[in-house]
């Protein structure tokens, strides 16, 4: 950054004279043209004007504000840097959003999916009951931890991503960064949670969960490897909808399914609360992620729906049969400290196999039901089998 | 004409699919899967065989003891083996400091080889000197402790129907601050995924900052839509000189360079979030509602947070970078860049000004005593500009463009 340092008393002149201080140091406090400049809708810089929204016991709710609005959320936004319905100057810049369709972001659900993330954000430190966390018999302790090791580790990942998106969609839908932005908290507080929790009781941080993904030969390898870096290669340069699709309702789906789970089987008041409390968040970020595919599939125009139904087939096809699937569900750093929680102990581990067993196709049948709801059924399609391989 | 956009960001692309087998032949090869194999023996592998003492488990028996207020991060650090971040994060992408890593894991070893580049990833900010703060965890936990929950503490009933002037210089006012959350929240955001795993409490903090830009904007567009007004006009230019510095900063966050994290701290978070502060100040005093003011208010709280961050970053930052002397100059030059563009096209902007004006006069009758306030309250606006610059450690009362007395 180079500048050429102007005097303070440049400065302080070239201030002096701009227009409106010279306006008003001669005494004339008449507000500027915004204060008189009539609505965009009558050809004015004034963006909208004559709104109202009556509050309920709750306050206002995003659904209830968008229904008091008169306008209709437009298809494209303008590319101002103002929020929807916000006006400009003729003379004002527009901007090119790399997302400024509202079919790239929308989904039905969207303003009642947000409302609820404003209203149940919670804090790891002060809203739980850590008070309640009871000793658990070691092997039990150290399943749970391995498996909260493995969560502490994932569940930022998204708001390592999900940013980048935030800062492409155009102001005029407000709705879905604000949305984007609660799943970033919520995230963050899942990492802090988790973490706080293998400390907590005595356990500590497991294994590398990472390293439980073995070893594939790559003559075994079921995916050739070009693809499997397409999805390795996941990340801000995609786009939102592959991005959906992967993370959103395939990923974080399946670590649904294990909060679920974990929720189910909390063998203390804590860990049903803490799995209860991460799991209402997780189910707002998959009903997003599906909801946003149908919706993008609904009203993108036809060339670009038939593109992206394709596109999601393949990301679909290359993550059931790899990393985010399959070998997922594999992973013994994983599915086995689920199997033992199950269990209740080693003692009754056919019992806890038996039951990982139903879990697995289960998740299968949830997922696909997931992408019926989406719009790109895979009933006939899915690489993930729905007998569990073991 | 359309240009890109302000706040530069890497293009995405779209997802071009390739080809694939057919899903018979990976079906039959999924089959084969060694993991699969492994466990249909039906036993524990080395997460439940390895020694709970000196091995991979490296806290057993440690119990974190909860504080009054609950589980913290001191706490957890307090038995952790890494309550400290190292100077430099590991080369891995995604595993906190918390998770012991063997020299032989696979998954290291492949990261070591390459797997881990460092551009374009959590590896971009991975030296303790340039993200961290002391009392990080703190700083999180509080970030979400008094994280604003507008449903529960508003009290919308205090809403009140304000004259049309009022309304509309209020109006003029918040949909201005709505772009600068919206502005605050794109150029930090990107930051979040290029900073190293190693510091965790300083990734949730920035995550919980992100998220109240964005509450931020949309309780303020909720109250602009119900009280009979409406969304007002575009400020244009108002994020002069920060944009520059933080656009040069970031690349876009594109290619293979270094990026310029604490500029862009010291661009975002202490130099316009503090002017954006004090026209917060102003507004919360000028507020016509008590409803209004307690909007305000709450922003006040949540911004003067994300001020004290970046004051602390830098202070961190200058008292332990390599390069005092260069990162010195720098940000000298950032500041004599800056300060001039937001006195002259913020601070100055009739489309901010007047509002104020308007509502601390109490219309548009009374304009002449809502400058004498601005007058008044002006000097405040360098003076605490120049204080956080001490505390940081960059002084600048002989350089400062930013004039100590109302131009008006």
């Amino acid at each position: 950054m180079t500048s050429t340092l102007p005097s303070r008393e440049d400065v302080a002149d070239r201030l002096k004279s701009l227009p409106q201080v010279k306006r008003w140091r001669d005494g004339n406090y008449e507000p500027s043209e915004w204060f008189t400049a009539k609505p965009a809708e009558e050809g004015g810089a004034w963006g909208s004007w004559g709104h109202h929204a009556t509050p309920n016991r709750r306050g206002i709710s995003f659904l209830d504000l968008n229904k008091a609005d008169p306008h209709e959320i437009p298809d494209e936004g303008p590319g101002l840097i103002v929020g929807r319905e916000g006006g400009a100057d003729p003379s004002s810049e527009r901007y090119e959003y790399q997302m400024k369709n509202k079919y790239e972001v929308w989904s039905t659900n969207l303003e009642s999916l947000l409302d609820e993330a404003l209203s149940r954000q919670w804090s790891a430190t002060t809203d739980l009951p850590w008070d309640k966390l009871e000793p658990l018999p070691e092997e039990l302790e150290r399943a749970l931890c391995q498996f909260v090791t493995f969560l502490h580790i994932v569940e930022f990942f998204p708001t390592d991503i999900i940013p980048y998106w935030m800062s492409r969609i155009d102001p005029a839908f407000p709705e879905a960064r604000l949305f984007l932005a609660t799943q970033c908290a919520d995230e963050s507080r899942h990492m802090e949670v988790f973490g706080k929790r293998l400390f907590a009781n005595g356990g500590g941080p497991g294994v590398n969960p990472m390293s439980g993904f073995g070893g594939v030969p790559l003559e075994l390898t079921a995916i050739p490897v070009e693809s499997k870096a397409v999805i390795a290669g996941r990340g801000p340069a995609w786009e939102l909808l592959g991005y959906s699709y992967h993370t959103q309702m395939l990923g974080e789906s399946l670590v649904l399914d294990f909060f679920r789970f974990g929720e189910f089987l909390g063998r203390n008041p804590f860990d049903k609360e803490m799995f209860r409390r991460v799991l209402q968040d997780e189910a707002r970020h998959v009903s997003y992620g599906t909801m946003h595919i149908r919706y993008y599939l609904d009203h993108a125009p036809k060339a670009e729906r038939e593109r992206a139904l394709e596109m999601i087939h393949y990301v679909a096809s290359v993550a059931e049969a790899g990393s985010t699937g399959f070998d997922f569900l594999l992973n013994s750093n994983i599915i086995e400290p689920f199997a033992l929680m199950a269990a209740g102990g080693t003692a009754n581990l056919d019992k806890g196999w038996d039951y990982t067993r139903e879990f697995w196709a289960k998740v299968v049948e949830e997922y696909l039901g997931r992408c019926e709801r989406a719009g790109f059924p895979r009933w006939d399609k899915c690489l993930l089998p729905r007998e569990v391989p073991f | 004409m359309v240009k890109p956009q302000r706040v530069r960001i890497m293009q995405q692309h779209k997802v071009k699919p390739l080809p694939l087998p057919p899903a018979e032949e990976i079906k039959a090869r999924l089959k084969l899967h060694p993991q699969a194999a492994a466990l249909r023996e039906g036993k524990l592998h080395e997460w439940f065989t390895v020694p709970l003492e000196n091995s991979a488990w490296s806290a057993w028996g440690r119990r974190a003891k909860l504080e009054p207020r609950g589980m913290t991060y001191a706490s957890m650090n307090a038995v952790s083996t890494a309550p400290e971040p190292p100077e430099t994060g590991s080369s891995t992408l995604v595993l906190s400091r918390f998770i012991k890593v063997k020299s032989d894991d696979s998954t290291q070893t492949e990261l070591t080889r390459g797997g881990a580049p460092k551009y374009g990833s959590t590896r971009e900010l991975e030296h303790r000197y340039q993200v961290w703060i002391d009392d990080a965890g703190n700083l999180a936990e509080e970030a979400l402790s008094r994280q604003w929950r507008p449903q529960r503490s508003m009290r919308w009933e205090e809403m009140e129907p304000l004259p049309e002037e009022l309304e509309r210089a209020t109006d003029q006012l918040m949909t201005h601050l709505i772009s600068c959350q919206y502005f605050c929240s794109d150029v930090l955001g990107p930051y979040i995924g290029r900073t190293h795993y190693a510091f965790v409490e300083v990734k949730g903090y920035l995550a919980y900052e992100l998220f109240d830009y964005n509450l931020h904007a949309g309780m303020l567009r909720k109250r602009i839509l119900a009280n009979g007004g409406g969304m007002g006009s575009q400020v244009d230019g108002y994020d002069a000189g920060v944009v520059e510095v933080c656009n040069e900063a970031s690349q876009g966050f594109e290619g293979e360079v270094e990026r310029d994290f604490n500029s862009m701290v010291f661009a975002m978070d202490v130099l316009f979030n503090g002017i954006v502060l004090d026209i917060l100040r102003l507004a919360e005093g000028s507020a016509r509602s008590r409803f209004d003011q307690a909007i305000y208010r709450q922003m006040i709280q949540d911004n003067a947070r994300h001020v004290a961050w970046g004051c602390k970053r830098l202070r961190y930052y200058l008292d332990h970078c390599p390069n005092r002397e260069e990162v010195v100059d720098k940000l000298h030059a950032a500041a004599d860049l800056i300060e001039p563009g937001q006195t002259a096209k913020h601070l100055l902007n009739p489309k901010v000004l007047e509002p104020l004006a308007i509502l601390l006069g109490g219309g548009t009758a009374k304009m002449q005593q809502g400058y004498a306030a601005l007058r008044e309250f002006w000097p405040q606006i360098a003076e605490q500009y120049l204080a956080r610059l001490d505390h940081i450690g960059l002084p600048r009362h002989n350089r400062c463009l930013i004039p100590s007395e109302a131009p008006f």
